[in-house]
Parts: C-alpha cells; structure tokens; sequence
C-alpha cells in the first residue's frame, strides 16, 4: 500500500543523492568502525518455527558474532561465524556445535530460517547495487528492494547523531518470502566499538 | 538459616505479584542489558511477565501455552508450556515444590543485607543455567542471580511484593491483539 507522503516530495535525482549519500556515509562509518555493534530485538516467523529474542550482533574484521537470548531467562546462543574456521554455536546444553555454514548451523539448532550473511548487509543499510530500489519519495532513503527472493522494507531510520557521528542507519527493517516467511528486526541501537 | 526464608516464602503461596528490575552481565562483567516491570503469579502454573522499560514485552503462561508478545515487532509468539520455565531458576516462583527436586539447594549464607541459598541443577535437568542464588530477606525474594553457559550473568531483584491477592482470571489468558503476527502453537 502506497504510504501517503509527509512532506514535500522530491524530483527523482534528489532521491537518487539522498540515496547515494546515505550508502557513502554509511560505509564510510563502518569502514571507520570496524568492530561495530548493534543490539535490538528480531522476530522470525517461517511455517513450522517461530520466535523472538535479542539480537546483540559485534562485526569481526573477518566475520561476526550474533548473540540471540530467549525473553525473560534470557538464555542465550552466541554464533560465531568467521569466514576461515566456520561458525560455532555455544551456549546449548548439549555443548558448542560447529560447522562451515552459519545458516545452516542456525537452522539445525533452532529451527529458525535467517539469512544472516544478507542481514548483515540489510541491517548496515547497504542496499544491493545491482538490484532496482523503491525510495521513499520524501527522504530518498531506501525503502523497499528485493534480493534473492527476500523482499526487503526499510521501515523506519535513525536520525544522524553530530555529536557521536552515527550516520542515518536502519531502526525497523522486514524481510519476506512470500506469505509466511518472515524476519522482522527493530534496532534499539548502535556503537562504534 | 536462608531455607527457612525460602519456606516461610513458598510455605501456603497460592498467587504473587511484585515489581522487578532485570540487569544482564557479559560473561566479562560489561552491562548489556538493563529492564523493568511486574510479575503476577498464581498456582500451579500460571504466571504474567510484563517488561515495560526500556521496551514493551508481555510474556502469559495460561496453564497449557506460552504466549510472547512484542508490541514494536508486532509479533506474538505462542508455544506449548514445558520444560524451560518449570527448570529455569524461575521455578522458584512458578512452582516451589518442584525446587528440590531440580536442583540442590544449600545455604550460601548471608550477604548485601540478604540470605542466600545457591541452586545448582540436578544431573539431567537442563534449564540452561549452570548455577544460580536465590537471596531473601524477611521471608520475601529480593534477588534471583543466575549464570548461563556462556557465563552471562543474570540478575533479578524483586520489590513491592503483595502475596496471596485475588488476581482476576483473564491477567492469565492472553488474546492477540488484531493486526499482529500470531506464529507458532
């Protein structure tokens, strides 16, 4: 459904520059923030398994660490993924489990279908050069896109911070595969270190 | 000694509610995590969670299913009640009779105004928890430590306790609000 704009729409090339300086600004702070961090809470709805939790995610300069804890115990698992060694997932009873693919390794224990190496991307606001981008018509930023048959919308963004630096960064992001697959994220914030 | 706290806390308890303030250590001490809100509960094993601060999140067990709501997700996931709460130290609340016989509980004397028992999980009882303390003073809870297995540390501490109050039936039923995503159960 069309949203119906707040404000002053603008021509398509301001969109295409608010679009361009939003990736620059975002890359360049994760160029210049190499071990950034993001906390906030993801929900994941597929048709035989569902949940929701915390999602505390460090970036590695090689891969990440994604730490996912339960509501109120708050029993968590920490995957960590680096491209070289594979990913592991500590904190189950049984013991940590390894194997090449975090995905994969994700699904088994859980059951929870997440695209984490695209998340990652999604979640930094770095939107695919190679796909078409619907921007919101007021801001220019990004809105919607689809990606490997993810659709992707980009709900809501932080306001840029002078006085830490922290450029516009995604706050509200759903991913869909078609009805009944469903990863939802709200970021509640953000650190360079 | 703490275990008659314990006693003098779960002795005749049929329903609670209380205030409580939740903070969530790293395994090396950093504060990730820091929430409030209330609890009620009610024989056998009824109980409502309701996170307010930083951020709205009601948790209901009805008995037979779990219900997680998050307002900001639109969400609300559903599923069988079962083991993790009855074995995570929060069965001190939902069901005390069981805590003997998941954990072995042993005085850890007196600290921070408080008397302390430990509980450490029997073999086979897998709450996810390696280690947990349970603190009372004046036969009330005040405070739930516990450790999970990546050395997170946990902490609970309770205020406002009201015991044995009449707790209307539907604080234990939970009804998705429209619009939201009902996944799972």
């Amino acid at each position: 459904c069309a949203t119906i704009p707040s404000g002053p729409v603008m021509s398509e090339t301001q969109k295409q520059q608010a679009h361009a300086m939003q990736q620059e600004n975002a890359a360049a702070w994760f160029a210049a923030h190499p071990s950034w961090n993001m906390a906030g809470r993801i929900a994941v709805s597929a048709p035989n398994n569902s949940g929701s939790g915390r999602l505390d995610w460090t970036n590695l300069r090689d891969g990440y660490v994604a730490e996912i804890s339960a509501p109120i115990t708050r029993q968590t698992w920490r995957l960590t993924y680096t491209g070289a060694d594979g990913a592991v997932i500590e904190g189950l009873s049984g013991g940590a489990r390894r194997g090449s693919d975090a995905e994969q390794l994700l699904f088994e224990v859980s059951g929870w279908r997440i695209p984490l190496n695209e998340l990652r991307t999604w979640m930094q606001g770095i939107t695919p050069a190679d796909v078409t981008v619907l921007r919101d018509p007021v801001t220019g930023l990004p809105q919607q896109f689809t990606q490997d048959e993810w659709q992707v919308r980009y709900e809501e963004w932080t306001v840029a911070d002078a006085a830490t630096g922290v450029p516009v960064l995604p706050k509200r992001i759903t991913a869909t595969v078609g009805e009944t697959t469903k990863v939802k994220l709200v970021i509640d914030s953000w650190s360079g270190e | 000694g703490a275990r008659d706290e314990l006693n003098r806390f779960t002795g005749g308890l049929r329903s609670a509610s209380a205030a409580f303030n939740q903070q969530v250590f790293t395994s090396k001490g950093k504060l990730k995590e820091s929430t409030a809100g209330g609890l009620a509960m009610q024989q056998p094993k009824l109980f409502r969670w309701v996170y307010t601060k930083p951020y709205p999140q009601t948790v209901v067990a009805d008995g037979t299913k779990i219900w997680v709501y998050e307002p900001d997700l639109q969400q609300v996931t559903v599923r069988q009640q079962g083991a993790e709460e009855a074995n995570s130290p929060l069965a001190v609340l939902i069901n005390p009779s069981r805590l003997d016989a998941q954990y072995i509980v042993k005085e850890a004397g007196t600290s921070g105004g408080l008397q302390w028992l430990s509980l450490t999980p029997r073999k086979g009882v897998d709450g996810g928890f390696t280690s947990a303390k349970l603190g009372f003073n004046k036969g009330l809870l005040q405070r739930l430590d516990f450790t999970d297995g990546l050395g997170q540390r946990t902490t609970i501490s309770f205020s406002n306790w009201k015991r044995n109050l009449s707790i209307p039936a539907s604080n234990f039923r939970f009804t998705p609000p429209k619009g939201v995503d009902v996944i799972g159960g």
